[in-house]
């Protein structure tokens, strides 16, 4: 099989506002970052938003305790990881340099 | 009771992975559940239904942006599923390349023997007629041709099944306003030369409005005549069945290479002779609808429904020579 290449660092506006929050909140549920995120993100496409951010390697996530009730499903946490922090990172402080650049 | 989202979640399960269960469907499940819950819990009836709907909605549309993303992100799937793939599309462009020549010969033909009334761009019109037969037969032979060798897993006739939903959603595009203007372009071109010729639409000309006004005996602006309701009943589904004509096609030359390995000339031998069956059948079947021995609903889809026949007992019957299935349309591995 051929070698993969190595894959270029993207961060996508959804994806940063997620990083942002998850950064300040620490550990969110998707249905919390959609209501924390005043209707940027939208609870059809979280979910492919964390999947793909996951595979990215921006955050990681954990099961909660299953629900008290019988049969319900236990929810889903999402937390940043180090990489996603410096990913944000890097990529907040490289648009205020570009920003700043321009309004020169 | 069933909590909510459980049905859709049994469902799902029979389609995506686990990996995609357990980071997509999972979390929209107990989110649902949880918030449906609280609201029930805490008596707002109305609200726990809106949160059910919004929901699902929600649930849908997440399988929907997964399913595309999966399919699109090409740089997840192997390098023998592109190389199929690329190659299935590529013999299915230049087969439907083919036929659009083929059928454009007789009336260049035409051109050639009376030059002085046929100009040879006109034959340019008659282009888009071509399409919704040769852009089936393209999809055939490119499945048989192109992955006559290879098990597709089903990520890859996944990515095959919606190449020819979208090539059927084109061809009834091209069936409904493209080829009317054209048609009607080309009479134009052909007979308007003459001095007070003026060139009417016929029933090929309507579009597929129009011609449901004439099933109903209504009359249709800017057309001198009305046409027999029957005919154009036909007409009209003859168009809904003859553009969808891809996707059976796919399902036919898929069912063949799903599970087994063809010879070059068998797989062109199934691909001429799926064509040539299926376009006797849709004639033979369009004119059982004209005399009225047919509702026109199932004369016009009789040769859909014998092709997907042949690809289910194919399927069913099909060698259990198999390597196993690799991925999924829906994995995000």
């Amino acid at each position: 099989m051929a070698p993969r290449r190595p894959r270029m660092l993207t961060l996508s506006s959804k994806e940063q506002l997620v990083l942002e929050l998850l950064v300040r909140e620490k550990e969110l549920y998707g249905l919390q970052l959609v209501a924390s995120s005043s209707r940027r993100l939208k609870r059809g496409t979280i979910y492919v938003t964390l999947g793909r951010m996951e595979d990215k390697g921006y955050i990681s996530s954990r099961l909660d305790d299953p629900p008290p009730e019988a049969g319900g499903l236990p929810r889903r946490l999402y937390r940043p990881t180090s990489l996603g922090r410096r990913v944000l990172a890097a990529w907040t402080s490289a648009t205020r340099n570009v920003l700043l650049e321009f309004a020169r | 009771m069933t909590k909510p989202g459980e049905w859709l979640r049994a469902k799902a399960a029979r389609l995506c992975s686990r990996n995609t269960m357990e980071r997509l469907v999972d979390p929209i499940v107990a989110d649902l559940q949880k918030e449906y819950g609280e609201s029930v819990t805490s008596g707002r009836r109305w609200r726990a239904r809106a949160i059910l709907v919004i929901g699902y909605v929600g649930f849908a549309k997440a399988l929907l942006l997964h399913g595309r993303q999966a399919m699109l992100a090409t740089r997840e799937w192997s390098a023998d599923d592109r190389r199929a793939l690329g190659r299935a599309f590529l013999i299915a462009a230049m087969t439907a390349a083919v036929v659009i020549v083929l059928l454009e010969i007789p009336p260049l033909l035409k051109i050639v023997q009376n030059p002085s009334r046929l100009r040879a761009a006109s034959v340019f019109y008659l282009i888009p007629q071509t399409l919704p037969f040769a852009i089936p037969v393209g999809i055939a032979l490119g499945i048989l041709l192109g992955l006559r060798h290879k098990a597709t897993g089903r990520r890859v006739t996944a990515a095959i099944v919606l190449v020819s939903i979208v090539s059927s959603a084109a061809s009834l595009a091209a069936l409904n306003w493209i080829i009317p203007a054209s048609n009607q372009a080309f009479r134009r071109a052909i007979f308007e030369d003459r001095p007070g010729w003026k060139v009417g639409r016929g029933v090929n000309e309507l579009t597929l409005a129009e011609l449901r006004m004439q099933m109903r005996g209504e009359r249709v602006p800017d057309f001198g005549f009305s046409i027999d309701p029957r005919v154009a009943g036909v007409t009209y589904h003859f168009r809904w069945a003859s553009s969808v004509a891809a996707v059976p096609f796919a399902v036919f030359a898929l069912s063949l290479v799903r599970r087994r390995s063809l010879k070059r000339w068998v797989a062109i031998i199934c691909g001429v002779g799926a064509a040539a069956g299926y376009y006797a059948i849709l004639d033979i079947g369009v004119g059982f609808a004209r005399d009225g021995t047919l509702p026109p609903v199932a004369g016009a889809w009789l040769a859909n429904m014998v092709l997907l026949l042949v690809a289910t007992a194919f399927a069913l019957g099909v060698t259990t020579e198999t390597t196993p299935d690799q991925g999924g349309a829906l994995t995000t591995s």
